[in-house]
């Protein structure tokens, strides 16, 4: 593989997976406080 | 007769709509487009689509659905005035239509699921699997029996309700999806000679960059694969919290859908690199139809490997799952149109789901009809699209951005100028993208292409059942706007 393509590689992977991954997270975490603040 | 509505869970909600973002055209669809359009140019046209056409539009159908609190013709009603009811009739009926022959291909994909297992044989040529194609394809009672499965599954799940059937399948069968997505991707990757397809996959050549197909095909594929505009997020949205937030949801909804397209692009183009004994065999694999890769092609390479029988059904039991998670959004769509008029919830899904059979057995009867169903009602969903950003105008872009997508609740806010330019732009696109298919069925059948009377893919088919559709929807607009309930909008809100 050349290196151009490398690189495109882990641009997409890591974006995707990342703004997958943070957005997914803060849903969680709103959860998670909603929880705690409806068991308070 | 209002009923009381049952609600999602956010990460049910999320789930769900995953669930309906992530289909086939996922699995079998985006890597074969991808690899005709330069790899790298098209991932990088293709992530820009799904900023420009995907979030903005689910955002205002999330917006729309949590506002009314009604099914696309309720909502078209409220949100627009009397005289739009008509377009959420031709949305919701190009949901039915859909659904009517996407069932089909949850048959075929289930048929092949359960093929692995019990009439799997190794080292099979592409001749003997495209027979066997030919051979089940042929046989109808066995087509519709699959069919019939398929909605009998669906029927079930939904019957049970939002929060116990839809949401509770989807809980366990999305996470399911991306892990069987990821083991399948580092299987393929790993193959001897995968590389060749990375390199193929993650190439950005200049030429299909500067290229309009490519754009036209990324914007095209982003829109049939994350579902926007086409009413499904409109229902779902139905069913969430008055606090849920719009912009991260639909976010979650454009980044997971793409990242389920990247995943069997992974899976499915390394491998066929590794395993087809040429380039030019690749090649060739490649060039093929949605139905000619899947049932031919790669069915054949799995009898080729170790472990292919295992491998085999994995694949198809995940096309199969793809595709019945993509069916209930169908399925409610219709259901809860019914649903305003008064009729109760589980008499509707049996409704929606004995109608939907019947109509598919058209899809069941041939390629050529399946073909044809896929063909038309493709088209109509981009039309879905361009009627729900006239939608959007109609009640005012900004009003909608400022009061209902970044209302209370929401983290992320969709600033004003992406927004605004997002619902202009769209309904240009949608006209340009269906023009270029129409326009390119003059080259396809040069004598035919304007003929309404012949079952093909052409202008002429696509015009007469459109225009069959909105004059019925045009009749029944009195009787939809009389009998469909009022929904949560104020009074004083709801157009005229």
């Amino acid at each position: 593989m050349t290196m151009d393509a490398i690189i495109m590689m882990v641009i997409t992977i890591v974006g995707y997976v990342g703004g997958f991954v943070y957005f997914l997270s803060r849903v969680f975490k709103k959860e998670r406080m909603k929880a705690k603040e409806q068991s308070k | 007769m209002e009923q009381k509505q049952e609600k999602f869970s956010t990460i049910g909600y999320i789930a769900a709509a995953l669930g309906m973002c992530i289909g086939t055209g996922n699995v079998w669809r985006f890597p074969r487009v991808c690899a005709a359009n330069g790899g790298g140019a098209f991932i990088l046209a293709w992530t820009i689509a799904m900023l420009i056409f995907a979030v903005p539009l689910l955002s205002t159908e999330m917006a729309i659905g949590k506002k009314t609190r009604l099914g696309c013709i309720g909502s078209f009603r409220n949100v627009g005035g009397k005289k739009y009811t008509w377009m959420g009739f031709f949305v919701a009926a190009v949901c039915f239509f859909l659904m009517s022959y996407y069932c089909v291909l949850q048959g075929y994909c289930m048929k092949y699921a359960v093929n692995s297992v019990t009439t799997f044989k190794a080292n099979l040529t592409t001749e003997t699997t495209s027979a066997m194609w030919t051979a089940f394809t042929d046989s109808k009672w066995q087509v519709i029996l699959f069919h019939a499965i398929g909605f009998a599954v669906a029927c079930f799940i939904v019957y049970q309700g939002i929060a116990g059937g839809i949401e509770r399948f989807c809980k366990v069968a999305i996470p399911s999806l991306f892990v069987i997505l990821v083991g399948l991707a580092i299987y393929a990757v790993t193959l001897n000679g995968a590389s060749q397809g990375l390199q193929y996959l993650f190439t950005i050549k200049k030429e299909y960059l500067l290229s309009p197909n490519t754009w036209i095909q990324a914007f095209i594929q982003a829109a049939w694969s994350t579902g926007a505009g086409w009413g499904f997020i409109i229902t779902y949205a139905n069913y969430v919290g008055k606090d849920e937030d719009v912009p991260t949801s639909c976010l979650i909804m454009g980044l997971g859908d793409n990242l389920g397209a990247i995943l069997s692009a992974l899976v499915v183009i390394p491998a066929i690199c590794a395993l087809s004994a040429t380039p030019e065999a690749a090649n060739e694999a490649l060039s093929q139809g949605n139905f000619g890769l899947t049932f031919i092609y790669i069915y054949q390479l799995f009898t080729t490997i170790p472990g292919g029988r295992f491998i085999s059904f994995i694949f198809f039991g995940l096309l199969a799952i793809a595709a019945i998670t993509s069916l209930f959004s169908m399925i409610e769509v219709g259901v809860k149109c019914v649903v305003d008029l008064g009729v109760s919830r589980k008499k509707a899904v049996v409704g929606v789901c004995f109608a939907g059979f019947l109509v598919g057995c058209f899809s069941c009867w041939s390629l050529i009809n399946i073909d044809n169903q896929d063909w038309v009602w493709g088209i109509g969903l981009l039309v879905s699209g361009a009627f729900i950003a006239v939608l959007a105008w109609k009640y005012g872009v900004e009003k909608l951005r400022t009061e209902e997508v970044n209302a209370k609740g929401a983290d992320v806010h969709l600033p004003k100028a992406y927004y605004t330019a997002c619902m202009y732009i769209i309904p240009v696109l949608v006209v340009g993208m269906v023009g270029y298919w129409l326009l390119q069925t003059k080259e396809w059948f040069p004598n035919t292409w304007l003929n309404p009377f012949i079952i093909q893919d052409n202008t002429g088919t696509v015009l007469l059942q459109f225009a069959v559709v909105i004059v019925v929807g045009i009749a029944l607009s009195k009787f939809f706007n009389s009998k469909t309930a009022k929904g949560e909008m104020k009074e004083d809100e709801i157009a005229k």
